[in-house]
């Protein structure tokens, strides 16, 4: 993943992404890993660099809305 | 009657307007005793006097409201920033208003105190609650004004100006005394405040607010009232203008933001008419603005734009007061004052052989000889264009969200479209300094006397300080609104009942 | 995280403004100090975007080196900055075309002093739109990056620069003073969810986040969504709002040229990653079919005219139409790859056209015309210079190999797989039709190498040029080795 990708992948996820799986910027728990999912990592210590992280649990696959496409019900309620 | 208080008198509330008319008086003993054509010590003497006033206004701000004189003068947080609003504009147009004064071989001293009582007379209208007080003010301020826009006395147009400015200021005084009239007749009272709270003859009230609103729309030239300005803009004298478009607005715009919120009951009544109208001031103002060729009769459809630009703002406080101030219409004001005066002084160069002569032409080669004063020009276009890092562009974001936030979105959208469309003009004018013709013009324009440049410093220093110290400006203006709020019970209408 | 001071991006936007104030004060006839002060200001700001650069972490998405500093405290504006993935690297391109523009304008000869003075401001206000974090503050650099840039057009500007520096001048203030008014809309929003009027961009976008901020007000949302989006959609420009760009290129000198393609363009683009897609997220995803529709036809349309046009920086304005179609192709296909490629295209259109542009600006030097009649048979006069175009050209044609390539190729796949998917309403058909504008593309440029560089020499003119000199081959030799060097190692992005 490169510097653009991450910040990519968190413009594109907030975009198409249901509540709850949207990533937030004020949210510094929030991270994209090397894959584009949206993950959850554990808080990092004083002075760690952001890019530093260790992933707690998955919040919404990198692809979440086009796998998801399936439930046009959902789409056209949007 | 048995029970008869004698009113209390605050001197400190009057002294400002005391203090400008002796300044004025003051200048008018000099005139008479001066040497030949050398007004230096009267405007000397204007400007130690105007700053005085401004002190003495600078140093009531924050104290209580108070009415003193028996109710003919109202002190306010409101009124006061006005005032000082028009002591500064008027002192900015003589700071470059002297030297053109003589290019244009017209160096007359009386200028300088009818200008001085024509801001008194402004800040009467403003500083009172009385209908009388603000019909004296009205006529103090516009009497001297028809004089100073028939200051070129040689001059065939500055005569056709300051007639036309006369027969049609006449009227709507005439209308304005008429409202007055039935006021009293419909309530019984001369006092705003107490006139707000009688329900009588709601009709009648009806009919004498429109009287007062023809009088008053006249005066800050909004639509229809607005045919006289491009004309009287154009024939007067370049300074005089700059006073025109800034004093004398002020007044007006300034006296309705203090009369309209008092007149709510009639508000379903003339909310409406002024809604539209604002609209269509705005709109008439900028379109016909474009196309013009003399550059003052553009600056005087400008005005007539930005006056429907403060009424938006106006009509945002009055629809929703609770929660839109009246400091964003205090602020846009003063914005548009210093870049409006800014401009006009710019124009001031274009003056040649004695003549005016304020087609864009004139103006061709200014980047090349006068860069400073260009530089400037292009400025004040920027802040009344609206664009960020002026005062103007804040100015107008609290206009818009002022509307926004009392729902008056249909305003909003014309005043933006209107913002698109008096880029169009505003770049006319910018870009007539960047033409070199030098054969066309002759190499006359760009000489800058010391008081053009420092309005021009005063004034960009302003527009720029405007923006970047916005929020500590905005405060202090932003005071009115808890004024207005809590609505002071006037100290005489207790003391009668 | 949040640095509370000033930091290293408000020195990266004083580094022009202290650049702008000490050029005037040097005296108008020392031309040669200006163009060196003027550059060596550009290069120290290269200098400050590459250690903003060297310090960025690219493995996380969130802002870095954050500032935020009250500004206007009782409307909720501050001085808040920071760079992401996305920007930074515009804020490098920026900085890069700067130095570019500066070295260029060696060729500038009347109002020296005020050409480098706008050049300045120019860049500051550039660099602002990308690293604003807070509505007004990108508003404000929005707006005023417009002053500097209409008046490079209209003072320096061609035969009729004073009609295209208005056309530009307006259509971009008319959309964006609606955004304006959405803006303000948007933070009072904000002020019914949270009770705290703000533009802060991260505020804003945690409360869209979690749903609360469009909860029951999805009328709201999407017409704030498209006055956000059709103010882009004009900076971009996309069709129908393209108009102003063909009569700003052509009239704009050279690095006025080379700016607007490579800058103020992309602050469109910027616009739609860094504000329509992550606040408006319904509103956006309703809005695909009919954008992608727009893009489609300003790609085709753009091409076309491009191919009858019979003036070099016309040719190239349209083409760039076209270009910009593919990057909110890609953008507004809301797919990986698609965003991926967008953001790729928008970097490398600022490196082909900006090249392409420079180029022209050289030939226009020597023989003051733009006409493909006035020219023919140069690559016998000047056999370096048409090796050099002929690079560029590919670049901007997509030629695998050079950086073209991929960015278009990404974004082309990313419409595919929205439309294969079906996602928001798509369908296969508008990326296949945009396919053919990449053919387009081809007909048009070869036909203007064709038509400049090969035939009879028809303009006896042509027949003293000498070839370009080696400050120039350098020059444009530092956009081919960009050209190359993102064309065979995309990865480092």
């Amino acid at each position: 993943m490169k510097p653009m990708e991450s910040s990519l992948g968190a413009a594109r996820m907030m975009a198409v992404n249901p509540q709850g799986m949207r990533p937030s910027w004020s949210e510094p728990l929030h991270e994209i890993d090397q894959d584009g999912n949206l993950v959850q990592v554990l808080p990092r210590a004083e002075g760690v660099a952001l890019g530093e992280y260790t992933v707690q649990q998955q919040i919404a696959p990198a692809n979440h809305h086009f796998e998801n496409l399936r439930e046009p019900a959902e789409v056209a309620q949007r | 009657m048995n029970n008869y208080v004698i009113p209390t008198i605050d001197w400190t509330a009057a002294m400002p307007v005391i203090v400008v008319f002796l300044t004025g008086i003051a200048a008018l003993l000099v005139e008479m005793f001066r040497p030949r054509q050398n007004n230096n010590v009267i405007v000397g003497i204007s400007l130690t006097g105007l700053a005085v006033a401004a002190y003495l206004l600078a140093s009531q701000v924050g104290m209580p409201a108070i009415d003193t004189f028996a109710g003919m003068i109202r002190r306010d947080h409101l009124g006061l920033m006005l005032q000082l609003l028009m002591v500064v504009a008027c002192g900015l147009t003589f700071l470059f208003g002297e030297n053109y004064l003589r290019e244009r071989r017209m160096a007359y001293g009386e200028f300088y105190p009818l200008a001085i009582w024509s801001t008194a007379g402004g800040m009467i209208m403003v500083g009172t609650d009385h209908l009388l007080m603000i019909f004296i003010g009205l006529e103090v301020l516009s009497i001297s004004l028809y004089c100073m826009a028939g200051l070129a006395r040689e001059e065939q147009r500055s005569a056709e100006s300051a007639l036309k400015y006369f027969l049609l200021g006449s009227l709507a005084s005439a209308f304005l005394l008429y409202g007055i009239a039935f006021f009293y007749g419909a309530t019984g009272t001369l006092s705003l405040t107490q006139i707000g709270m009688n329900g009588a003859q709601m009709n009648m009230q009806i009919l004498a607010t429109a009287f007062v609103l023809i009088g008053l729309g006249f005066k800050a030239s909004l639509f229809p009232f607005h045919m006289w300005t491009p004309d009287v803009y154009q024939g007067a004298p370049t300074n005089v203008s700059a006073f025109l478009a800034t004093v004398s607005k002020i007044a007006a715009l300034g006296l309705m933001a203090r009369m309209l919120p008092v007149l709510g009951q009639t508000q379903d009544f003339w909310f409406p008419v002024l809604f539209w109208l604002s609209m269509l001031t705005m709109t008439v103002g900028n379109v016909s603005a474009i196309g013009q060729t003399d550059l003052k009769r553009m600056l005087g459809f400008s005005s007539i734009a930005h006056a429907g630009y403060v009424m938006v703002a106006l009509l945002a406080h009055l629809k929703n007061p609770k929660v839109v101030s009246l400091d964003a219409m205090v602020f846009y004001l003063a914005v548009y004052s210093v870049a409006t005066i800014g401009a006009f002084a710019v124009l001031t160069l274009a003056v040649r052989n004695a003549q005016e002569d304020a087609r864009a032409s004139a103006l061709h080669g200014l980047w090349k000889r006068n860069r400073f004063a260009a530089g400037a020009f292009i400025v004040f276009l920027i802040s009344l264009i609206g664009i960020p890092f002026t005062g103007g562009f804040l100015g107008k974001l609290l206009i818009f969200q002022g509307a926004l936030q009392a729902d008056l979105l249909p305003l909003a959208i014309v005043l933006g479209v209107n913002s698109a469309i008096s880029v169009a003009y505003y770049l006319f004018m910018a870009k007539a300094v960047f033409v070199d013709d030098e054969e066309l013009t002759g190499a006359r324009v760009g000489q800058t006397s010391g008081g053009l440049k420092l309005t021009c410093v005063v004034c960009a220093a302003a527009v720029f300080g405007s923006w970047f110290f916005g929020s500590t400006l905005q405060s202090l203006l932003g005071a009115p609104n808890e004024a207005a709020v809590k609505v002071e019970r006037p100290v005489v209408a207790q003391t009668q009942r | 995280m949040e640095n509370t001071g000033l930091g290293i991006l408000s020195l990266l936007l004083a580094v022009p403004v202290l650049g702008a104030i000490f050029l005037m004060f040097i005296p108008e006839t020392f031309e040669r100090a200006i163009k060196g002060a003027s550059m060596v200001f550009s290069l120290v700001a290269l200098g400050v975007a590459a250690t903003v650069l060297s310090q960025f972490d690219g493995r996380s998405f969130h802002f870095q080196m954050m500032e935020a500093v009250p500004f206007l405290p009782s409307i909720g504006v501050q001085w808040k900055v920071g760079v992401d993935g996305i920007s930074i690297w515009l804020v490098v391109l920026t900085t890069f075309l700067t130095v570019v523009a500066n070295w260029f304008s060696y060729y500038i000869k009347t109002r020296v002093k005020t050409y480098f003075v706008l050049l300045q401001f120019l860049q500051m206000a550039m660099l602002g739109v990308f690293v604003s974090l807070d509505l007004i503050l990108f508003y404000a650099f929005f707006e005023a990056s417009l002053v500097p840039m209409a008046l490079l057009v209209y003072i320096w500007g061609g035969s009729d620069r004073a009609y295209a520096a208005r056309k530009f001048f307006i259509y971009t203030f008319g959309a964006s003073i609606f955004m304006l008014i959405g803006m303000i809309a948007l933070a009072m929003q904000m002020q019914k969810v949270t009770g705290a009027m703000t533009f802060d961009l991260v505020a804003i976008q945690a409360q869209v986040a979690n749903g609360a901020l469009w909860a029951n007000a999805m009328q709201m949302q999407t017409v704030v969504f498209w006055t956000f989006a059709v103010a882009m959609m004009v900076k971009c420009p996309m069709f129908p709002f393209h108009t102003w760009l063909p009569d700003a290129h052509t009239e704009a000198p050279t690095a006025g040229s080379v700016i607007l393609a490579g800058v103020l363009l992309k602050m469109g683009t910027f616009g739609f990653l860094r504000f329509c897609l992550p606040l408006f997220p319904e509103a956006m995803q309703n809005a695909v079919p009919i954008l992608m529709t727009l893009c489609v036809i300003g790609i085709v349309y753009g091409a076309i005219v491009a191919t009858m046009q019979d003036d070099v920086k016309k040719l190239v304005a349209y083409s760039s139409v076209a270009h910009m179609g593919f990057v909110m192709l890609g953008i507004v296909s809301l797919s990986s790859n698609g965003l991926l490629g967008g953001a790729y295209q928008q970097l490398n259109h600022g490196i082909s056209t900006g090249a392409l542009f420079l180029l022209i600006g050289l030939l226009y030097e020597r023989i003051h015309t733009r006409k493909f009649a006035d020219m023919g048979g140069l690559k016998a006069q000047m056999p370096i210079f048409a090796a050099l175009f002929l690079i560029v050209m590919f670049s901007s044609v997509g030629l695998p190999g050079t950086n073209g390539f991929i960015g278009e190729f990404l974004a082309m796949m990313g419409a595919f797989q929205a439309g294969m998917a079906g996602a928001f309403g798509l369908n296969i058909w508008l990326p296949v039709i945009a396919g053919t504008g990449v053919v387009f593309a081809a007909v048009y440029l070869l036909k203007m190498f064709m038509q400049v560089f090969y035939g009879p020499i028809t303009n006896p003119d042509l027949l003293r040029l000498k070839d370009i000199k080696t400050h120039e081959i350098v020059l444009v030799g530092m956009f081919i080795v960009l050209i190359f060097w993102v064309g065979f190692i995309p990865t480092p992005l």
